[in-house]
Order: C-alpha cells, then sequence, then structure tokens
C-alpha cells in the first residue's frame, strides 16, 4: 500500500532568463513503513523535493498525495494541522528547543495539537533512544548523536505516518551517524513509520530499503534492497 | 508543561540577558506613564484641596437673583448646600474701617464656613448672633484684638461695634491690601447695609451633591428659571479639575496632556516594539522549525505574544514599584523641600488610579508593541528551518559603488537597504526628536506664565491713598536706608490724554528709573531699551490684546511728539484697557513737569523679616498705604520652582528616552544582521572596520532620524509655542537652537556610543559561533 504519491512535481525559481527548473516533472511513490533515502549532488533539487512532500513550500505544478490526501491543495491552517498530526521533521541541525529539556522538547508537537502528552508512550521511546538517563537534560548538555536522537523522539512522538530528515547525520561523526541512523530504522520497523532521508553519505544510503538519486531536478529510482 | 504557551515564559527565563534590552524599554515605558498618571492623581487631589481652600467648595454662584427664586433652588434633589454671601466695600474704596484700616464685610450663613469655604475659620466660631464678627487673622496680629473684644467699626453710617467671636485666616488680597476682613451674620450684615444705604448684590453659592452630570443639572437649572450666563457663574477652576467644566481653556490643557502622554506611548510602542522585531529576526530558524513540527500561524504569534507578556510581568513590578519611590521623593521634594502651596502634596502616598492606569496602558502598550512582531514571526516560513536565517539575505538593488572606503560603504548600504527597516529606525529616531522639542516648549511657558518671579517682582509697595504723586526722593531715600531693604524704586505716574496716530486718546504714562530699565531689557521684543532710557521724548510700550501701539508710533502730548521706540513683551501693569506707556524719569518731567512718584516698590534682602516691614510701617504716615506682597511672591516662586522641576524632569527623562531608545534601536538592528557581520569577520574584516561599519549605519539613522524629526517637531514646536506663549505675551517663534543642540548632540552622541556595545559583544564570541548560533 502506497503511503506516498507524487505525481508530475515541478519546481521553477525565477522567471525568464533567470528561470531555475528545480524539479522536473518527478512522479513516484513510497510504500508504508518504507526507508527512502534520497541522494544527489548539491543543487541538484533534493532539498526543494523535501520541501514540497512536507507541503513546506508550493511546487509549480504536480500533486503530492499522503495518506491519500492532496496536501498542497489544502489552505494553511489544514496543511499545518495535517502537518503536525502526519508529518515528523528531523533536521540536519537539530533545530531543539534550547530552554526545553530532553522531555519538554520531545512532547512539545502534542502541546501544540492541545494533547496530553501519552506518558507510557514517553517512556517507552526515551528507553528506545536510549535517553532515559538524559530525560531532564537541556540541549547544550547533550552531544550532538544525544541531540539528534531526542529530534528522532520528537518526530516519532506524535505518530506520524511519514518521517521526513534531512542530511540527519550531516553534523555527526561516523560512529554517532551509525548509530542515529540504526536508531532510526529501528524506529521505523518497530513503530512501522515510513522515512524519507536526505543524505551524502553513501553507505547510509545503501543501507535504506530503496534509493533515489536526483540529478538537474530528475528523480531516478535506484531500486529497491533487497530482504 | 502542560501548554505550548508555558514555553514563552520558559524562553523568558532562559534568556535575561538576551531579553535584558527589552524588559528595560518595559519598564520604562510602566514607569514613565504610572509616574505621570500617579503625579496627576496626587497633583489633582492637591489642587482640588487647594482650589476649595483658596476659592471655596462651590460649583455655581447666582448674582442679582430674586431671593426666593435662588432660595428655591434648595428643593432641588442635586443640591448639597447653599448659602447667601454678600460684602460691604469689597474694593476698600469706600468709607468703612476698622482701626483707620480698610474694611471689607462679609454677611454670610454659617454654612458658608462649614461646607463653602472650608478651613477658613482659625479661631472661634460663626458669629451667633447680630452683634458678633469674625475678623480676619490680621487683625489680632498687627491691631492686637482676641475673642471677647469689642470691635468697633466707622461706616459712612456712624460707628458700630461688634463683639469678636473669632478669626478667619488673611487672604493674599487682604494681606496685600493692608485691610481687615469682617464677616457677619448674614441679617446682621442687612441691617448694616441698610443703614449706610449701600446698593447690594448678594450672591448665592451653591454646592451639588457629588456625582456625574453637574453641567445637566447648571442646564437644566438655567433652563427652568430663565437665567443667562450673567445670572449663573461656574467655579470654573474646581469644576474644570473635576472634568465637568465647560471651560475650553481646562478642556484645551487635558487635551496638551493627552497628546503628551499619546506621545510617550508611542514611543514606548516604537522602542518595545523595534526590540522585539529585532528579536524575532534573529529567531526566524527557530520559528520555522515551530512551524514545522505543526505550529500553526496562530499558535507562534501566541508564543510571541506570551512572551511580551512574560516580559511585562517582571517588568511590570518594577516599573511600578521605581515609580512609586520616584512619586515619592517628587512629592517629598515639593511639600518639604519647596514648600508653599506645595505643602499639601501627599507625601508616602500610593496613587491607586495611577497604578492601575500604569498597570493598564503598560499592558495595552505591550500587547500593542507585540502585534508587529507577532505577525512577523508568524509569517516566517517553515523552510527557514532547514535554509537557515532568512534575515540575512539581503533584498533590493546590487551594491554598485564600492569606494574605497567599503566598510563605511557597507553600513550606509545596510541602513538604506531595507526600506521598511530604513523608515521604521527613521521614525523611532525622529519620535524622540519631535518629543522633545514638543515638550520644551514648557521651559518657554513657565518663564513666560509665573510673572511674579520676573526680576523686577517687589516685596513691598508703599503708595499714596488714590494713588497721588506724592512720594518724593527724599522719602525714598529714607526707605532704602533701612536695615532689610535691598532696593527701593519708584514710579510716576499720570492717565494723560493724547493724541494717538487715529485720533485722541487715553494712555498710563508711567515713568522708570535705571534699575527698572535695566530690568526691560530682558523683555524688549523690538526697539531699544537704551534710546528710551537716554533720549527725552522716546517711550516704549508693552504688547497686549488692549495696546494698539507698535514701535515706531507717535503721540503727541501736551504738544510734544512722544516716539515709541520700543516693545517689550510683558510689565509689572496688569492690563487695563488703557495702553501703558513707560518712558524716563527725565521724559516724564519734560513732558508732565515736575512730579513726585506714586508707587515706590521695595525689595527685601533674604535676612528681613517682619521686623523690616513694621520699620516701613513707622514711616508711614496717614495718608500713606502698603502692600505686603511676600506672601503672594513666595506663593509663586514655589510654584515656578515646583513646575520647573517637574518640566525639567519631564525633559530629562524624555532625553533618557531619545538616547535609551537609539541606542536599543541600533544594537537590535546590529543584533539582527549578527551573521552577516560573522561572515565578514571570516573573510577578513577586522574589529576597527567593523566599528566604522556600523557607526555608517548608525549615523545613517541619525542623520535620516534628525531630519524628519525636525521635519515634524519644529512645526508642531512653533505651533504648541504660537498657542501657548505668542498668543498671550506676543514673543515671536524662533527657531530653537538651544534644544536643536542639545537633542542633537544626544541622539549622534548615542548613535555613536550604540555603536561599540554589539561591537564588543560581537568580538567577544568566535566567527564560527556567530555564524552557526541563531537562538
Amino acid at each position: 500500500m502506497n503511503l506516498l504519491e507524487v505525481q508530475s512535481l515541478s519546481k521553477t525559481y525565477g522567471s525568464g532568463n533567470t528561470a531555475v527548473r528545480a524539479l522536473k516533472d518527478v512522479t513516484f511513490s513510497v510504500r508504508k513503513g518504507e526507508f527512502v533515502a534520497i541522494v544527489g549532488e548539491s543543487g541538484s533539487g533534493k532539498s526543494t523535493l523535501l520541501n514540497m512532500l512536507g507541503a513546506l513550500d508550493a511546487p509549480t505544478s504536480g500533486k503530492v498525495f499522503v495518506d491519500g490526501k492532496d496536501i498542497l491543495s489544502m489552505n494553511d491552517n489544514t496543511q499545518t494541522v495535517f502537518r503536525r498530526r502526519n508529518i515528523g521533521f528531523i533536521f540536519q541541525s537539530f533545530n531543539l528547543i534550547p530552554e526545553l529539556t530532553v522531555e519538554q522538547n520531545i512532547v512539545f508537537p502534542t502541546l501544540l495539537d492541545y494533547q496530553k502528552p501519552d506518558t507510557q508512550y514517553l517512556d517507552e521511546l526515551l528507553a528506545v533512544l536510549n535517553l532515559r538517563e538524559r530525560k531532564n537534560h537541556l540541549p547544550s548538555q547533550l552531544s550532538g548523536g544525544q541531540q539528534q536522537r531526542v529530534a528522532i523522539g520528537r518526530a516519532l512522538f506524535t505518530r506520524p505516518s511519514l518521517i521526513l530528515a534531512d542530511e540527519p547525520t550531516g553534523n555527526l561523526d561516523s560512529e554517532n551517524s551509525r548509530e542515529v541512523i540504526a536508531l532510526l530504522k529501528e524506529a521505523s520497523a518497530k513503530y512501522e513509520r515510513t522515512v524519507i532521508m536526505i543524505t551524502h553519505n553513501q553507505s547510509i544510503a545503501q543501507s535504506a530499503d530503496r534509493i533515489l538519486r536526483v540529478s538537474d531536478g530528475v528523480v531516478s529510482d535506484l531500486g529497491r534492497r533487497e530482504g | 508543561m502542560r501548554n505550548y504557551l508555558e514555553l514563552a515564559k520558559i524562553h523568558a527565563r532562559h534568556n535575561k540577558r538576551q531579553s535584558r534590552m527589552t524588559v528595560f524599554c518595559i519598564v520604562l515605558a510602566v514607569f514613565l506613564v504610572t509616574s505621570a498618571f500617579s503625579m496627576v492623581d496626587f497633583e489633582y487631589m492637591h489642587m482640588t484641596e487647594k482650589l476649595i481652600k483658596d476659592w471655596g467648595n462651590w460649583h455655581i454662584l447666582l448674582n442679582s437673583v430674586p431671593k426666593e427664586e435662588a432660595e428655591r433652588v434648595w428643593e432641588e434633589a442635586s443640591v448639597q448646600t447653599a448659602c447667601w454671601y454678600d460684602t460691604l466695600n469689597y474694593n476698600l474704596d469706600k468709607n468703612f474701617y476698622l482701626d483707620g484700616r480698610p474694611l471689607c464685610i462679609v454677611g454670610t450663613e454659617s454654612s458658608f464656613l462649614d461646607d463653602i469655604a472650608v478651613e477658613v475659620l482659625r479661631e472661634g466660631c460663626f458669629p451667633q448672633n447680630d452683634s458678633e464678627t469674625l475678623l480676619s487673622l490680621n487683625a489680632k496680629n498687627i491691631s492686637g484684638y482676641a475673642v471677647g473684644d469689642s470691635a468697633t467699626f466707622q461706616t459712612p453710617a456712624g460707628e458700630c461695634s461688634y463683639m469678636v467671636c473669632g478669626f478667619i485666616s488673611d487672604t493674599s488680597g487682604s494681606l496685600a491690601s493692608d485691610s481687615i476682613i469682617a464677616i457677619l451674620d448674614y441679617a446682621a450684615f442687612e441691617s448694616l447695609a441698610e443703614e449706610n444705604g449701600q446698593v447690594r448684590e448678594a450672591q448665592y453659592y451653591i454646592q451639588f451633591k457629588k456625582s456625574l452630570g453637574i453641567q445637566r443639572t447648571i442646564a437644566e437649572l438655567k433652563a427652568l428659571h430663565g437665567w443667562t450666563e450673567e445670572n449663573v457663574s461656574e467655579n470654573t477652576a474646581l469644576l474644570g479639575i473635576m472634568g465637568m467644566s465647560s471651560s475650553n481653556y481646562v478642556v484645551g490643557l487635558y487635551g496638551i496632556a493627552a497628546i503628551l502622554v499619546l506621545l510617550v506611548m508611542l514611543t514606548g510602542i516604537f522602542m518595545i516594539s523595534g526590540s522585539m522585531n529585532a528579536n524575532v529576526s534573529e529567531r526566524a530558524q527557530f520559528f520555522g522549525m515551530l512551524r514545522c513540527i505543526g505550529a500553526g500561524k496562530r499558535q507562534v504569534r501566541h508564543i510571541v505574544t506570551c512572551e511580551a507578556l512574560a516580559w511585562l510581568q517582571s517588568a511590570l513590578p518594577i516599573g511600578v514599584i521605581s515609580s512609586i519611590i520616584a512619586c515619592w521623593g517628587v512629592c517629598a521634594v515639593l511639600a518639604c523641600g519647596i514648600g508653599g502651596e506645595w505643602e499639601g502634596m501627599p507625601v508616602g502616598k500610593i496613587s491607586v488610579t495611577g497604578v492601575s492606569l500604569g498597570i493598564l496602558v503598560g499592558f495595552i502598550t505591550v500587547l500593542l508593541s507585540a502585534s508587529s512582531p507577532a505577525r512577523k514571526a508568524a509569517k516566517v516560513s517553515p523552510i527557514a528551518a532547514l535554509s537557515g536565517n532568512q534575515t540575512c539575505a539581503f533584498s533590493g538593488k546590487s551594491w554598485r559603488n564600492v569606494t574605497r572606503a567599503a566598510d563605511i560603504s557597507l553600513g550606509i548600504r545596510h541602513a538604506v537597504s531595507k526600506k521598511k527597516n530604513l523608515l521604521m529606525m527613521t521614525g523611532s529616531f525622529a519620535l524622540s526628536i519631535i518629543l522633545f522639542l514638543s515638550i520644551s516648549v514648557m521651559l518657554g511657558w513657565i518663564t513666560h506664565a509665573l510673572t511674579t518671579n520676573k526680576p523686577y517682582t517687589p516685596d513691598i509697595c508703599v503708595y499714596c491713598d488714590g494713588y497721588a504723586a506724592q512720594l518724593d526722593n527724599q522719602f525714598a531715600e529714607q526707605l532704602r536706608n533701612i536695615e532689610g531693604v535691598k532696593c527701593a524704586y519708584g514710579r510716576k505716574h499720570i492717565l494723560a490724554d493724547v493724541q494717538l496716530n487715529a485720533g485722541v486718546g487715553s494712555i498710563d504714562l508711567i515713568s522708570y528709573d535705571d534699575i527698572q530699565f535695566q530690568w526691560a531689557t530682558k523683555d524688549c521684543l523690538r526697539g531699544n531699551v537704551a534710546d528710551v532710557r537716554d533720549e527725552i521724548g522716546n517711550v516704549m510700550v508693552v504688547f497686549g490684546k488692549g495696546n494698539p501701539l507698535d514701535l515706531g508710533d507717535t503721540l503727541e502730548l501736551n504738544g510734544k511728539t512722544l516716539h515709541v521706540s520700543a516693545l517689550l513683551s510683558d510689565s509689572p501693569f496688569s492690563e487695563s484697557g488703557i495702553p501703558t506707556v513707560i518712558c524716563s524719569e527725565e521724559t516724564f518731567e519734560d513732558f508732565c513737569g515736575a512730579s513726585n512718584y506714586s508707587v515706590i516698590d521695595l525689595q527685601l534682602k533674604k535676612s528681613a523679616g517682619d521686623e523690616t516691614v513694621a520699620q516701613i510701617r513707622e514711616l508711614l504716615s496717614d495718608n500713606l498705604g502698603l502692600s505686603d506682597r511676600r506672601a503672594s511672591k513666595t506663593e509663586v516662586n514655589s510654584t515656578y520652582l515646583a513646575f520647573a522641576i517637574l518640566v525639567y524632569s519631564f525633559l530629562a527623562m524624555v532625553t533618557l528616552i531619545a538616547a535609551f531608545n537609539i541606542m536599543n534601536s541600533v544594537s537590535m538592528s546590529v543584533a539582527a544582521k549578527r551573521r552577516e557581520y560573522g561572515m565578514m569577520r571570516a573573510i577578513g574584516l577586522d574589529k576597527r572596520q567593523l566599528t566604522r561599519m556600523i557607526k555608517a549605519e548608525a549615523m545613517t539613522y541619525a542623520v535620516s532620524g534628525c531630519l524628519a524629526g525636525c521635519a515634524f517637531g519644529l512645526p508642531l514646536n512653533s505651533c504648541f509655542y504660537k498657542m501657548a506663549i505668542t498668543n498671550y505675551w506676543g514673543t515671536p517663534w524662533k527657531l530653537p537652537i538651544a534644544e536643536l543642540l542639545i537633542i542633537f548632540t544626544v541622539v549622534f552622541g548615542s548613535s555613536l556610543i550604540a555603536a561599540y556595545v554589539p561591537v564588543k559583544r560581537l568580538s567577544e564570541s568566535s566567527i564560527v559561533e556567530t555564524i552557526n548560533v541563531f537562538f
């Protein structure tokens, strides 16, 4: 069953002589629970694609369906609520709220949805992320790897169907990178989340279920990993 | 953490240093508003008490109304109290005396002292029968009367004796005219007036119950009884301060006060908003992240507003408490340090109205200030979380004029590249200048309005009955020789018919001696005072609505021509409808013949006291009068000092706001470009160049702010000046050069200082930190 459907997605920046076609008629789909890596050179259009998938930016043409819903045709408020409940984000620079503790950072999106945080799920997640001992620490008291684990926890806590990660290991050393990816995969498998991750690291890309290459705004499917 | 809005509180707690500027802005705004309203409240209480003390606690006065008709007003439910009041010899021009002193006799009812003229009775009680009288305190102090003594009034109809049943306080009028006031029971007064065949003009004082709508009640009474404006006089001062006057003057004063408070509030909003806007710009990535993880635009707006309210929470107590302490200080200085009419200022009280309004206005100011930054934060795209600080990208035209002084050019470019930012900064600078220029008009106003502060104001005046010219130079010399007299200066006076430009008319011709000419030089609007002093035939006139004479005009007196050679803005003489013409003693003698003085004014040394006045009295013959003006002079001097302190403190506060606002704005503008400066340092910009770049940016704002401030502030200054000063004293508006110099120094000085603070902060952090840290 497909969770994500991208149909004829195009994005052009500027107009006339200065027009830049960042995405050219992109069409692909992703199955539920799939772990997809997007690779490509700098400026190839990876981030533009991720922005469209998260409804952060409007395309020039085309459609994106998440769980059967056309997210780009929604109005701003509906898009926000949809994003809040169905899409989790993980950033390269972690983007944690520096004043909040690990626990508070993780539950914050739930508070934005005016819901009471599920403490049992929080405990379970903290255990999976190996952050139980650190739950009352501030981000500044954590290592880079730990901070990214908090970001993963925050992305998972609202139980979104889709997680978008923009170079989540870009600021980490190889040891921490391996840990984070392993964790992301484990969480994805355990909670049946679909993960789409941009990466420059070939070995990390290789560990994904499927690799999409973006080159000059064109997306090509490099195939699924067997097994 | 139960609600996402708690983030605002936590953020404020963790970023005390970062939000220090904003908190200080709020503290200042709350402090100013609370102080202003508290002082207005204290002044309101004090003025109400003082007005009731000086003028009586009445609201309207009925004149020339039949007795039965006036007394029918008592039946009205809105009337609290009412009483009859009448005087004999009010102008002291009839033959009523007590021991040779002029006597003013008042007839009234006991409710006058109980409810209308409260605090007047100093000893004893209201006359209980027709043969008792109350006397003013000077009868006790100078003539030695005591309760129970018999006082014999000399009246045109003969002598009448009364028993003294008490004393009332002196008025500055009775002290100045050296007269005694006597209060009789109304029935006794009526019979005395009848005996003397005096035409009576009884007045009926009315005090309404304390409620709103006094003006409506007055209008209804007028309509019901067919009374005109002449029949009904309002106590405009008291009604005015109660906010129930129909007087345009009082409404105008409230209007000016409202404009000033609005300007202070506007500056506060500009300051807080500017500081918050910069803060939001710095945190674009943070707001982008919030949008990414599911915060709606409304939620982001709420977070920013709550942050502002969290700052308000910590700023409010500081602002309110410091304002209460400052008000205590000011009241203590007014009541104990200056004294006089300010003695009644409440010390150690808290103005509930002031504090409540301060909190309310602080709250509204912060909410209004937060609205623009909150909208700005809500507009941040979620992509900002992925792509970094949005605000670092410069929009607009490309930068072409690269000169050798690249750092200065870049600084100017930073200032002008974003029109909205330039407009905000210019507006913020300009508002400070406008506020300063508007308020500085008050300095001119106090020196003009409180006239007895003039150098020529006497402490004692000696005059002949009917102002006859009988005081000679020898007598003036005798007065000068008394221990304690600083100086004595005489004036000759004649009411003369002259041939004016446009026909025959009367003038008051008054002579000045050298010392008076010296004082007049300072009030000279046009012409030359020295010409009047040195040349016979030259005179000077005083600007005023009742004076048709102007510089260059001529008048003919006794066949000789007088030339108007100087125009004064002010003089010691009140407007009588007859033009006042001033000349030298030589000119006076040449035109009117040898003459003595009509009045001799004396100024006393600081050490002089009542014994000096007693010595002066000893020199006076029966036909000479003495007017003691020390009390009224002290009253006005203390008023002047109090006003001066208030105006100068207000101006100092406005200057402080201006300086702080500028420093804050520049600092915030720099903070918003922190990342870019980091990048420039990375490619080789050194600290000196960085300082020059920021200084150039600050100076650009200062120049544009000064231009805009002058463009709007000078017309406002001129308009206020004309309204408050030119219309009354004729002094024309001049470019306020001193004020402009002060505010320009403050603007440019604080802009320069402002540039150093952020440079220091930038230099303290590493380049990498500057580039990477957004939060």
